[in-house]
């Protein structure tokens, strides 16, 4: 079967989409184009299980993102046999590939873990409600907008943000160290 | 082989049940930041990631659908 005309023009819609989420996710624009690729032909195969009606785009960051997980865990796992637990944990990322560099915001960003970032990009970038983002993360709203809220506060502390406004612990040890060691001084 | 293509509508029936669980993660105190902050981070999330929806799409990815279209045309028509 021949792939329908509105479809076909929904998934070419949803690629920049696809892209933009791919690359913020995983931070290599090399791989985010592999994912992509493999999320187009996965949805090309099993067309017959997308519902008319719902989104295309929501069903493609599905598959998108649950290709990123599965791809992560394999490669995980085969840096673990290879060189042991501690090389794991540094090589989760494919080495080739050209890296973004696109200054604080995305270093910041790569340093939240992927469920927090995964969450902020699709409610706070892309613009998707917390039930279509629970959806796509397989989880529910509660835990989307947990995620979002402890994205947010990192991203903050990262880019150094709520120093004016915000007298955090942090803050306050500081302040109170400072005035312990002028005391004794 | 592809094993796992969850469709939004495959999710749905467990969606209710799914809300009643406890959220473990949402029940751990949440830090609050001023609102100018959120908005800041907002802005510049929306605006990184605009600049990357409206970059030019590699030919390979649209070529996909055409390929795909091609061969699907003629297996039809045998």
């Amino acid at each position: 079967m021949a792939v329908e005309l509105p479809l076909r023009q929904e998934m070419l819609d949803a690629i920049p989409h696809l892209r933009a989420f791919a690359i913020s996710l995983s931070g290599n624009l090399t791989y985010a184009d592999d994912l992509v690729q493999t999320a187009l032909m996965r949805g090309l195969q099993n067309l017959d299980q997308f519902q008319p009606g719902t989104s295309m785009q929501a069903w493609l960051f599905t598959i998108l993102r649950n290709q990123f997980y599965t791809e992560m865990r394999r490669r995980r796992r085969e840096v673990e046999d290879a060189d042991g637990a501690i090389a794991g944990r540094l090589a989760v990322m494919p080495e080739q590939g050209a890296r973004l560099d696109f200054g604080d915001m995305q270093a910041a960003l790569a340093r939240l873990p992927f469920e927090q970032r995964e969450a902020l990009l699709l409610v706070g970038a892309e613009g998707v409600s917390y039930e279509e983002a629970a959806r796509i993360c397989g989880t529910n709203i509660g835990t989307i907008k947990s995620r979002i809220n402890r994205a947010r506060a990192r991203l903050a502390e990262l880019l150094d943000l709520s120093l004016e406004e915000d007298l955090g612990p942090d803050r306050l040890v500081k302040a109170s160290l400072f005035m312990h060691v002028h005391a004794i001084v | 082989m592809l094993t796992i293509v969850p469709t939004a509508s495959s999710r749905k029936p467990t969606e209710p049940e799914r809300l009643q669980v406890v959220q473990p993660e949402a029940v751990v105190r949440e830090p609050a930041l001023p609102p100018q902050v959120t908005a800041y981070l907002g802005e510049r999330l929306r605006a990184d990631y605009s600049h990357l929806v409206n970059d030019p799409i590699p030919d390979e990815l649209i070529q996909i659908l055409e390929a795909l279209d091609q061969k699907r045309g003629l297996g039809h028509g045998r």
